[in-house]
């Protein structure tokens, strides 16, 4: 049952898996690269905001506090990894 | 007492109406205040290290007879002879590391445009083939290891059959402002006779893509290897100190508990607010269990040292 809205927004979702994948990816590879990493977590992060304004747009429930939810984890994700690379 | 515990817990990780059904931590007003308590985790840390007692000191586990233990095992796997340890190679890999902390540079090269072939001559040590590989930061041998054998041109001196002695040292030190273990991993083959004159400047990662034709020279004594005494510990205090801690495993623990309690109550959230059919108007779970899932990933594979 938690599962439903994952099946309800499959592509919205698949975009998010692919950019994850991706980020991934590109962290496995450059794992003695910190700066690589740091800038390459901020634009995740930048792409995680835009893809959760783009997904709620589209159901028409966008509003400035999810604007500002979304902001907040990705900002709490850069947080936590820019205390191990900086 | 035990109620209240209880209250504080839903309150807090479960959907109720006392926080308009949404786990509080979970509001962005929650998300700030953990984002808060993180940065000022991260502050207390760098104050702690920062400070004249030095609560923080970096601890390394890395040492000399490890990493030659361990480099001859992975010749061993390639198929290859081993290495025997030279003390005048040793010598020129500690010339190496004091003039890094002198110089305070972080690169194959001093800032003077010294490079690392220098400290072989300086040391005795003639040469055919050259090549250095160059750690910092590392808790564990183990993990060093890894590191370099995880990045092509270390590990292609690592197991390069050209080869045949290797010298090392594992120097603790303050680098750049930071205390550090710096570890200078030299490898050579001894010339049997004459000069060594480099014909080709070795490449920036440090390996030397070329022979190199030397001069007469004593030639370089092989020895058995030097068992580092104890663990480097770079700090004033003692070894057997119980607040000793290592900055970034100390870090690394945070972040990932952090990450995973934030998962845990996002899974709890998404289940109770389902069970419940709640509706509401709030960013998606299954989102920030993604991003956040891939920022855990990311906390566990970043590396405390770093390689060059």
């Amino acid at each position: 049952m938690i599962f439903r809205d994952l099946r309800v927004n499959k592509l919205d979702y698949s975009v998010l898996a692919l950019l994850a994948g991706g980020f991934v990816t590109f962290s496995l590879l450059n794992t003695n690269h910190p700066y690589q990493l740091f800038v390459s977590t901020i634009i995740f992060a930048i792409l995680y905001v835009l893809w959760g304004v783009w997904h709620h747009a589209q159901s028409h429930h966008l509003t400035w506090r999810i604007v500002l939810e979304y902001l907040l984890v990705a900002v709490l994700g850069v947080v936590i990894v820019s205390t191990l690379l900086i | 007492m035990f109620a209240r515990i209880f209250h504080t817990f839903k309150h807090q990780f479960t959907p109720h109406h006392t926080n308009n059904f949404r786990a509080r931590s979970l509001h962005n007003s929650g998300i700030f205040y953990i984002i808060g308590i993180l940065l000022s985790f991260n502050l207390l840390v760098r104050t702690l290290d920062s400070t004249a007692y030095h609560i923080l000191g970096f601890t390394s586990s890395v040492t000399i007879d490890e990493v030659v233990k361990n480099t001859n095992t992975e010749r061993i796997s390639a198929g290859l002879s081993t290495l025997k340890y030279s003390e005048t190679l040793a010598d020129a890999a500690r010339r190496k590391a004091d003039n890094m902390f002198t110089e305070d540079y972080w690169a194959h090269s001093s800032p003077a445009g010294i490079s690392p072939w220098h400290w072989f001559t300086e040391a005795g040590y003639s040469y055919l083939h050259a090549g250095e590989n160059l750690a910092k930061d590392f808790g564990s041998t183990d993990r060093m290891m890894k590191a370099w054998m995880n990045s092509p041109t270390h590990r292609d001196n690592i197991i390069n059959s050209q080869y045949s002695e290797t010298g090392i040292a594992v120097v603790p030190g303050i680098l750049q402002g930071q205390e550090t273990v710096l570890v200078v991993q030299l490898f050579g083959t001894p010339s049997v006779s004459t000069p060594a004159v480099p014909v080709v400047e070795p490449n920036t990662r440090g390996i030397s893509t070329t022979p190199i034709i030397a001069q007469i020279d004593d030639s370089p004594v092989a020895v058995e290897p030097i068992p580092t005494p104890e663990p480097a510990m770079i700090d004033g205090s003692t070894n057997s100190s119980l607040l000793q801690f290592d900055e970034f495993s100390l870090k690394q623990g945070v972040s990932i508990v952090t990450t995973i309690l934030l998962l845990l109550t996002l899974i709890l959230d998404l289940t109770l607010a389902e069970s419940h059919k709640l509706s509401r108007r709030v960013g998606k779970n299954w989102a920030h269990i993604i991003f956040i899932n891939v920022i855990l990933i990311l906390v566990t594979i970043v590396q405390a040292g770093r390689i060059l």
